[in-house]
């Protein structure tokens, strides 16, 4: 158990190193001069000008070397700062990040419920027509893009039905309804795909359960099919359902710069989306960094609960 | 397969055509059979008929957004980028789908986008399969430190979110729709190479690659005519299915100005440059918004039956 926990923080090392060298290496993707780029250097600018802010930010250095500083940086919770607010990132990052998180753990619980109540039925009255409908409608959610939902729910709910506050964000601890107001419709259109795999997933790890020796010896001494499927089937079809949705949800985190767009939510999604526009390049980098390196850590620590949760590998290993 | 020379065993396990890929795996239908046989489950054919038919749909629906993008151009009515109507107009004879809120023919902008999406998927598709493919095929063949590194490649990819990665690389090298393809390419590379590994590994235990180690076949020679052509169901499986998520990829990057730029069509920049007026003309973002949905639809139905048809092993998981 020791053994697989340590092991899998060794390899959390190089995949980490790995995400930082590819995350420096998007600057180096930028075409054309970099001082020019990211500085905004103008005609007046002499060329000595230019060499001593390409000195001053180290690019006259070598590439290991300036990756390694910058590393250094990133380590002490420096990203450098917005081109176009002069703010640090970090900073920006640390207002944002539980607007995000919110917006994200929502539509985990929009999707969730459905998505284990269907998926658990569909796996026990296989073939029924419930669980055709169900593999339709996995399709279907796993193909219509979020923003679209978000487009048809804003025009059904906000316009048509006029129901809810179309736009903007009221804090939490502001006011809680108000929050939760805003937020549902954001959250409903990011939930339907994570919804879909979800219902996949539940569906097959129940079939999974199903088809094991044990169920069968459960129905052999007489027990009633209810009891089979609470005291059985779904206690050890749930350790790999919630591994998925762990990962998935984490997934998600990234994925809301559209719905953060189109409902104005000031999290990170909508603060990558302003700096697409003005090539605020520290920003990109400093949201690709930390959005990639929570992914990590998240499935690190769901996969770790697995181990400790399933006896199975607690001895295997 | 003839050519292969008589008296070598190897070419033997090779022969089957793609017409019949279930004797690809000769053993494994038959360990489920049994496993079936034991468990009393009804007879799922009007699953399999359900799942024929979805996949025939799937089918139809590429194959109409294929046509859609190779004549779309030829046959749009109007110039896509240029001011031919009133703003706002709703779906009429002379504008089937209607004219977006500066006055552009949102039909022939539709047809314009297909192309636009066709392209996209099919240079990000072509890219990430031949490199991912390659990479998995080493990797699953020659295990040991090489596939490990090539998984921890993998794994680091995997750790951005996909849309987000994309982002990340067009802003860096540059909006235009080259950037958006290599962006998207990069992005599901590691997808394919997965998929190509887990096969390979499976192939590689098999006795025609023994065989074919032992008369001495080279390296690239084994990959190329022994392993890559048994591994190619799910291959195709993926291709579909990549195709589906890099369209989808496609409309989230035009959604957000990236890749094909404005006012040149595409539809999620369709959808997003017709938000703002959705109460006056719901039409311009809600047809391209369901063109996107459709055709991703399309080839999820397809990839999902071919994996039905193609890999007996993953039957028994639906």
């Amino acid at each position: 158990m020791l053994t697989f926990i340590l092991r899998r923080l060794a390899l959390l090392v190089p995949v980490l190193l790995g995400v930082s060298i590819l995350t420096f290496a998007l600057v180096k993707q930028i075409p054309g001069d970099p001082v020019s780029q990211m500085i905004g250097v103008d005609q007046r600018t002499t060329p000595e000008q230019v060499a001593a802010i390409r000195r001053s930010y180290g690019l006259d250095q070598p590439l290991p070397i300036q990756y390694v500083r910058w590393l250094g940086h990133v380590a002490q919770g420096d990203l450098g700062q917005s081109i176009r607010s002069r703010r640090p990132v970090t900073d920006e990052l640390r207002l944002r990040l539980p607007v995000t998180v919110e917006l994200t753990l929502l539509a985990a619980l929009f999707a969730t419920v459905p998505a284990l109540v269907v998926g658990t039925l569909a796996a026990v009255r296989r073939n029924s027509a419930l669980d055709y409908g169900a593999t339709i409608a996995t399709l279907i959610g796993i193909s219509l893009p979020n923003f679209f939902l978000a487009t048809l729910l804003v025009l059904l709910f906000s316009l048509r039905l006029e129901w809810l506050p179309p736009l903007g964000y009221v804090e939490f601890t502001r006011d809680p309804i108000q929050n939760l107001q805003r937020m549902v419709l954001p959250a409903l259109s990011l939930s339907l795909p994570l919804a879909a795999v979800l219902m996949r997933n539940t569906r097959s790890a129940v079939l999974e359960v199903l088809s094991q020796e044990y169920v069968r010896v459960a129905r052999a001494k007489g027990l009633e099919g209810r009891s089979v499927l609470w005291r059985h089937v779904l206690p050890n079809a749930a350790l790999p359902i919630a591994t998925v949705a762990g990962i998935q949800v984490a997934a998600l985190l990234g994925g809301t710069v559209i719905i953060e767009q189109i409902f104005s939510l000031p999290g990170i999604g909508r603060y990558i989306f302003d700096a697409i526009a003005n090539r605020d390049y520290p920003v990109v980098q400093g949201v690709t960094l930390v959005v990639a390196a929570i992914f990590v850590l998240v499935t690190l620590v769901v996969d770790i609960l697995y181990a400790v949760l399933d006896p199975r590998l607690r001895t295997a290993r | 397969m003839g050519n292969r020379g008589e008296g070598v065993p190897a070419s033997l396990p090779l022969a089957p055509p793609a017409t019949s890929p279930a004797a690809r795996v000769p053993a494994a239908p038959r360990l489920l059979d049994v496993a079936s046989a034991r468990r009393p489950t009804r007879p799922s054919i009007w699953r399999a008929i359900l799942r024929q038919r979805l996949a025939l749909t799937g089918a139809c629906i590429v194959l109409f957004f294929v046509v859609l993008a190779a004549v779309g151009p030829f046959v749009a009515p109007n110039d896509p980028t240029s001011l031919v109507g009133v703003p706002l107009q709703g779906p009429n004879a002379e504008y089937w789908l209607g004219t977006d809120e500066i006055g552009r023919d949102v039909f022939s902008r539709l047809l314009h986008g297909a192309r636009v999406s066709f392209q996209v998927g099919l240079v990000a598709v072509g890219i990430a399969g031949t490199v991912g493919t390659a990479l998995g095929l080493v990797a699953g063949y020659r295990g040991g430190w090489v596939d490990n590194v090539l998984i921890l490649l993998m794994d680091i990819i995997f750790a951005f979110p996909a849309v987000l990665l994309a982002i990340a690389i067009i802003t860096f090298r540059g909006n235009n729709l080259l950037n958006a393809m290599i962006a998207i390419a990069v992005v599901f590379t590691p997808a394919f190479m997965r998929i190509v590994r887990g096969a390979t590994l499976s192939v590689r235990q098999t006795q025609y690659i023994e065989a074919a180690v032992s008369i001495g076949t080279p390296l690239p020679r084994i990959l190329a005519r022994h392993v890559f052509p048994n591994i190619t169901a799910p291959l195709i499986v993926q291709v579909s299915l990549v195709f589906a998520f890099a369209v989808l990829a496609e409309a989230a990057l035009a959604y957000l100005g990236l890749g094909n730029k404005p006012p040149a069509p595409s539809w999620g920049s369709m959808v997003s440059g017709s938000y703002g007026s959705l109460r006056l003309a719901p039409w311009a973002s809600v047809i391209p918004g369901a063109a996107i949905g459709l055709t991703v639809l399309g080839f999820n139905l397809l990839g999902d039956g071919l994996r039905d048809a193609l890999d007996p092993r993953l039957r028994s998981a639906h």
